[in-house]
C-alpha cells in the first residue's frame, strides 16, 4: 500500500497524503492527474480503470484496497 | 521568406496547433494538429491557400497529435518528430488517448526520424534546428524556425511544467530549462503547446519548475 500511496503523492505532487480522503478532495486534482493515475495503474499494476471511476471511490484509501485486491 | 504564424486551440483538449507559413510561397508546417475534428485546420489551410510540407510534433501525447491521421490521408505529408515520439504516436497507451477516451488514437509513424537527419532540415531554404527536450515526455522536442521557438508542453506561459506521467522526469526537465535558458537573446518568441505566446528572453524559467 504504502508504494501506491507515494505514486499517487507524487502525482498529487503533495505530501502527507490524506488516504481519508477522496481524489476530488484534493485542489490539486485535474485532468492531468486523472490521466497519470490511469497510466500508472496500467503500467505499473495492468490494471484497466476509468476516470469516473477512480474519481468516485469514498476514499482514496478505498481505492488503493481496490488496485491490490486485484493484483 | 516571411514567416507567419497562425495558432488554432484544439479541441476537445485546449492544446495548440500552429500554423506557420510562408506568405510569399504559401507553403506551410502543421505543428501539433491535436484536436479530434481536423476541420478548423484544414479550414485556415483552404482559407489562406496554404500547402502544408511537414507535420512537426513536439511531443507523442494525444492532445498534440489527434489530427495526424486525417491530414497524413489528405495531404500524403510526412510527419517529422523525434523517433521514440513515432513510436508513441502508434501505441494508445504510450499517446495516452486510451486513458482518455478508454477507445483511443493511433497515428501513422514518422517518416522523417529527427535522429536520422542529426535533428536538422531544410524546409524552403530555412534550416529548423530541433532539440530533444525530455522532461514532460520521454520523446519531447523544441525547435527553432526565424524567431519563433516551439516548445510543446516543455515550456508554457506562467504554467509549471506537468511531470506527473510515467515518462516524465523533473530533473531531465531542468536539464532542458538550463539548454532554453542558454537561447536567450536571440529575441525568440516562445509558441508553447497550451496558451499564450510570449517572449523567451524576459521570461523567468523558473516557473516552469
Amino acid at each position: 500500500m504504502e508504494e501506491l500511496i507515494s505514486k499517487i503523492e507524487e502525482i498529487l505532487e503533495v505530501e502527507g497524503l490524506d488516504i481519508t480522503k477522496k481524489f476530488t478532495d484534493y485542489d490539486e486534482w485535474d485532468s492531468l492527474c486523472s490521466l497519470s493515475i490511469l497510466a500508472m495503474l496500467d503500467s505499473d499494476y495492468h490494471i484497466t480503470m476509468t476516470g469516473k471511476e477512480v474519481a468516485s471511490f469514498d476514499s482514496i484509501e478505498i481505492f488503493c484496497k481496490e488496485v491490490l485486491s486485484r493484483q | 521568406m516571411a514567416l507567419q504564424l497562425r495558432t488554432i486551440v484544439n479541441s476537445p483538449v485546449t492544446s495548440n496547433c500552429h500554423i506557420l507559413y510562408d506568405d510569399y510561397s504559401k507553403h506551410c508546417l502543421i505543428i501539433d494538429p491535436g484536436s479530434e475534428n481536423p476541420e478548423e485546420i484544414l479550414g485556415v489551410i483552404a482559407e489562406l491557400y496554404l500547402c502544408p510540407d511537414y507535420i512537426f510534433l513536439t511531443h507523442e501525447h494525444f492532445d498534440h497529435m489527434w489530427s495526424c491521421a486525417a491530414l497524413v490521408e489528405k495531404y500524403s505529408i510526412p510527419i517529422a518528430c523525434s523517433r521514440i515520439c513515432s513510436f508513441d504516436i502508434q501505441d494508445r497507451k504510450k499517446n495516452l488517448s486510451v486513458f482518455y477516451n478508454q477507445v483511443g488514437i493511433v497515428s501513422p509513424p514518422a517518416r522523417v526520424i529527427l535522429e536520422e537527419v542529426d535533428w536538422i532540415l531544410d524546409w524552403k531554404g530555412k534550416q529548423v534546428c530541433f532539440y530533444n527536450s525530455p522532461g514532460h515526455s520521454v520523446g519531447g522536442v523544441i525547435f527553432i524556425i526565424g524567431k519563433y521557438l516551439f516548445t510543446g508542453d516543455t515550456l508554457m506561459k506562467d504554467i509549471a511544467t506537468p511531470t506527473k506521467f510515467c515518462c516524465s522526469s523533473k530533473e531531465r526537465l531542468k536539464e532542458t530549462l538550463a539548454f532554453i535558458e542558454t537561447l536567450k537573446g536571440q529575441h525568440l518568441l516562445v509558441c508553447p503547446g497550451h496558451g499564450d505566446t510570449f517572449e523567451l528572453d524576459d521570461y523567468d524559467l523558473r516557473k516552469a519548475l
